[in-house]
């Protein structure tokens, strides 16, 4: 069985970066009974995060980007990449996925689900076209898990880098 | 004519501060400061709630170490409750607080210290960092999210999630300790014992390299001061507080901290958000006094473990007298972390730390109670008022990080007079004017919040206005 980790990140008190907490807090519902999917929702990608990757096949992070679509959905494939991203203590997607595969030779395959944000000021509650998009975000992953634990062989494919789903929400 | 160096933000520390360096005419340092420069008031917002709320409240001052202010909360609480908590319940309180320590001494060393220590101060910045360090040497990477994860476990575990945990409460804890979770707790020992042994190992193979930094780290003599137990031991929860004076000689012992107000003084610097608190007989600012790791390690007489009093001893080697060198607060904290995890092992193989009787349930008895504890960066004081209906009428923080504030600026000037060449910048030598506060291991959150982009600007400006050099580090 393939087992799923879904990381809904980012800052709920900061606008739409609650995009990543919110899609996954709705993913959790939907999905509380497939024992091999867990959601996580925390403030930012720490380090040890490297470690929890390693029991997982698939991992979609999902989270608010500044864009200017306001509402539109991008689903990408992280590809592999160098490490030169680390500045603090806090690692992006791409960073998390080689540190897991340098420290632990895990090699789960990463994706990545963001929204264009509107509003990032401090505050809680989404923008209304964030709001809008949440329904098809909450949709798209729930298909995509859906594939993967329904074996679809084409969601098995590790090699596919940069496909992108877009959505207009 | 005098020239300043900005250095906004200080990277690899938690939360937003700055250092500013004044130069002489001849481009030498003249005068050195570091700021706070945000301010997030939890004093005030605290007046007004129901004091069984501080606990909770408070933990929100830091996503770093909010256990820390959830103890010293609790303890104040206790005193307004004026009840005696069971003896359980204090220990399950030490094992959380100690989990805190670990994990928190494990973030300032591996992920925000180790990268200088390992790559060098004059390091690439853009390899300097968390990922240059498990690129090249992904042992000392691992050990180090392995360590996080051991007390950060513990942590969840026993207050059911990582952060602002509700576990500890006024009177003691939630809910008594499961023989299934004590031993799953005890499992993760060896390991943790393993890890910080060989990082030790490592940490003290490398010290021969940065004897310029260790001989220029903020090491001058100042006082020391920290909570110690009933026998002089390490004490993170309780105990009474010692002051070591300058020369090594114990100035103050026995010191009762509810009365810290009779001699802790709080100075305000109009540059920064940070207090300035100093030892009240000597006055400021000569009352000047560290607290944390290096502090703790200085005002024992033993660490009360059998590991982590080895490695005391040959710390203790380093220097005649107390260990001046603020470098040394790495070295303090990796032999804190080797203690911690001895004393989580020996409470949970106390024999009654699976007693159903965790809680004392009171009124409010008392108008004004004072909570102290050690923080991973000091010790932490939370002094609270009430009125007749429960409500907070009034608060008084002292934060760990405060207590250091003018020996870090003793500290940044030292470093800058010693390395900095005001006629040209070099990236390194204004990386070690920012390790020097990293070797505090400063929480900025508690009294800041750092949001939103953090490049770092250097600029060397004349009085008229003209940059004569610049640095610059995107995000």
């Amino acid at each position: 069985m393939n087992r799923v980790l879904v990381i809904g990140f980012g800052n709920p008190l900061r606008g739409d970066d609650g995009f990543g907490w919110e899609v996954a807090g709705q993913l959790e519902r939907r999905l509380s009974q497939e024992s091999s999917v867990h959601i996580l929702t925390p403030i930012q990608l720490a380090p040890e995060l490297a470690e929890t990757l390693t029991r997982y096949d698939h991992v979609f992070f999902v989270d608010a980007a500044l864009g200017d679509q306001p509402g539109r959905l991008i689903l990408t494939e992280i590809a592999e990449g160098n490490l030169d991203s680390g500045f603090t203590h806090h690692l992006d997607p791409q960073a998390l996925l080689a540190s897991a595969r340098i420290l632990f030779g895990a090699q789960p395959r990463g994706r990545i689900l963001t929204v264009d944000g509107l509003n990032f000021e401090l505050g809680q509650g989404l923008s209304d076209p964030i709001t809008r998009a949440l329904p098809e975000a909450v949709h798209l992953l729930e298909k995509e898990i859906e594939k993967i634990l329904g074996d679809d062989p084409e969601a098995q494919a590790f090699a596919q880098t940069n496909m992108e789903v877009e959505s207009d929400a | 004519m005098n020239r300043q160096i900005v250095i906004d933000p200080v990277t690899r520390i938690e939360g937003h501060g700055k250092i500013t360096i004044h130069l002489d005419e001849d481009g030498q340092v003249e005068n050195a400061v570091f700021a706070v420069t945000q301010f997030r008031g939890f004093e005030k917002i605290c007046e007004g709630r129901p004091f069984r709320e501080m606990p909770s409240l408070m933990a929100r001052i830091c996503g770093i170490c909010p256990v820390s202010h959830l103890i010293a909360s609790a303890k104040a609480c206790d005193e307004l409750l004026a009840v005696r908590i069971p003896p359980t319940a204090a220990n399950l309180r030490k094992v959380m607080n100690i989990a805190q320590i670990v994990q928190s001494h494990a973030l300032s060393f591996f992920h925000l210290a180790s990268p200088d220590l390992l790559l060098g101060m004059d390091a690439d910045p853009a390899q300097r960092n968390i990922v240059g360090v498990l690129k090249n040497n992904p042992e000392l990477a691992r050990g180090g999210i392995r360590l996080r994860q051991f007390g950060q476990q513990i942590i969840e575990w026993l207050g059911g999630k990582r952060i602002h945990p509700s576990w500890v409460v006024p009177g003691g804890v939630n809910g008594p300790l499961t023989a299934e979770l004590r031993d799953r707790i005890l499992a993760t020992v060896p390991e943790a014992l393993d890890i910080i042994q060989k990082t030790l190992n490592w940490f003290k193979r490398t010290l021969a390299r940065y004897n310029e930094e260790i001989r220029t780290f903020a090491n001058f003599p100042s006082l020391f001061m920290g909570l110690v137990s009933r026998d002089k031991e390490l004490e993170f929860y309780d105990g009474s507080i010692r002051i070591l004076g300058a020369g090594g000689n114990i100035l103050a012992d026995n010191l009762d901290p509810a009365r810290y107000t009779e001699f802790i003084g709080e100075s305000v610097e109009e540059f920064s958000y940070l207090k300035s608190p100093f030892y009240e007989p000597l006055g400021y600012p000569n009352g000047m006094y560290r607290v944390g790791p290096l502090a703790r390690l200085n005002i024992i007489d033993r660490a009360g473990t059998p590991l982590a009093d080895q490695e005391l001893a040959e710390f203790r080697t380093l220097e005649r007298g107390a260990v001046l060198s603020s470098f040394h607060y790495h070295y303090a904290r990796l032999i804190e972390i080797l203690h911690g995890i001895e004393k989580i092992e020996m409470i949970l193989n106390d024999k009654e730390i699976l007693s159903s009787h965790v809680r004392a349930l009171a009124r409010p008895n008392a108008f004004e109670g004072v909570g102290v504890s050690e923080a991973p960066r000091g010790t932490l004081m939370h002094h609270y008022k009430i009125d007749e209906d429960g409500l907070m009428v009034w608060a008084n923080l002292i934060i760990a990080t405060g207590h250091n504030n003018l020996a870090m600026n003793r500290g940044v000037l030292q470093v800058a007079k010693h390395f900095v060449d005001g006629r040209k910048l070099q990236e390194g030598m204004l990386n070690r004017v920012e390790a020097v506060i990293r070797a505090y291991d400063p929480c900025l959150s508690c009294s800041t919040h750092a949001l939103g982009k953090m490049p770092l600007l250097i600029e060397l400006v004349e009085p008229d206005g003209r940059i004569v050099d610049e640095l610059r580090r995107e995000k």
